[in-house]
């Protein structure tokens, strides 16, 4: 039974086999909230996800596969997750700790050698972190997809519901402002 | 600003986020997801029990209050036309009709 079909019966009124699409896409879908939003907070953004799509499913209209019109959920749901924190709190560099400033002293100023061992630090993790918190979810998202996963524009443009030229701007721009915060991170 | 250093920097961040691995999927994920599920989909059905219920406790009634206002705001309207003309008729000018106009 393909997806067209489970979604079908669910909107028939048979729940259960809900568990069905859940099942096959979960992976997927934390594939994706890990790379949008903290470790810690990816399976719950992928939970919101499934119960948002089941909220929605009847709105899919299967012109294109379930998967994607779930990703489209999943990524909606991240810049959530991102808009909720903006409004939180903002944090400091310094806040970040004395790892953090040890870390940019120490990257390498003009050759690749140790640059691989300054990826792997945690400290690599919270500073991108703290650099992306910086940047509109959207430029958040574009960026990750386009600038750190490689996307295909194409995709990229699917899920965002936007056109490539758009993608292609917006990813620019977004990338111009992570260096602008970072810029700003080392003066 | 050092861009060389900000290349570096950036290139670091990039290969950090490309490290990054996929969360595992939980053990309960389904089961959890689908227990917030079955709740929705008893509350939107309960939800929509509550307003069956209501509606046809209440339409007859409110077909009948609703008749009963429109019936008196008519009434009202044919005596009010009527004073105006007869007050027309009996020589009221247009400045003290209309003063008397809603």
């Amino acid at each position: 039974m393909n997806d067209a079909e489970i979604v079908r019966r669910v909107l028939d009124g048979d729940v259960n086999a809900y568990a069905q699409l859940v099942d096959a896409h979960s992976a997927q879908i934390l594939g994706i909230t890990s790379r949008h939003v903290p470790p810690d907070k990816a399976a719950e953004v992928a939970h919101e996800t499934f119960v948002r799509a089941f909220e929605r499913l009847g709105t899919f209209k299967g012109e294109s596969p379930f998967v994607h019109w779930l990703t489209r959920i999943a990524l909606r749901r991240c810049a959530d997750f991102w808009r909720g924190r903006a409004r939180n709190r903002e944090t400091v560099f310094s806040a970040l700790g004395t790892g953090a400033k040890e870390w940019i002293e120490s990257i390498p100023d003009s050759s690749d050698v140790g640059l691989e061992v300054h990826a792997e630090r945690s400290e690599t993790g919270v500073i991108l972190d703290w650099a992306l918190s910086k940047l509109t979810p959207d430029d958040r998202l574009v960026l990750t997809m386009t600038h750190m996963d490689g996307q295909a524009l194409g995709d990229v443009a699917e899920f965002m519901g936007w056109s490539i030229s758009k993608v292609k701007v917006r990813s620019h721009r977004a990338r111009r402002k992570l260096r602008d915060v970072l810029g700003r991170m080392l003066d | 600003m050092d861009d060389r250093r900000l290349d570096r920097i950036e290139q670091a961040l990039v290969r950090h986020a490309r490290m990054r691995q996929s969360v595992a999927v939980p053990h309960d994920f389904t089961a959890s997801v689908m227990r917030s599920v079955r709740a929705k989909a008893e509350r939107g059905a309960d939800f929509w029990d509550i307003f069956s219920l209501a509606a046809r406790r209440f339409v007859p009634v409110g077909a009948l209050a609703a008749s009963a206002a429109c019936g008196y705001a008519q009434f009202l309207d044919k005596v009010y036309n009527q004073a105006l003309l007869s007050l027309s008729m009996h020589g009221a000018g247009t400045l003290t009709l209309a003063g008397l106009m809603p």
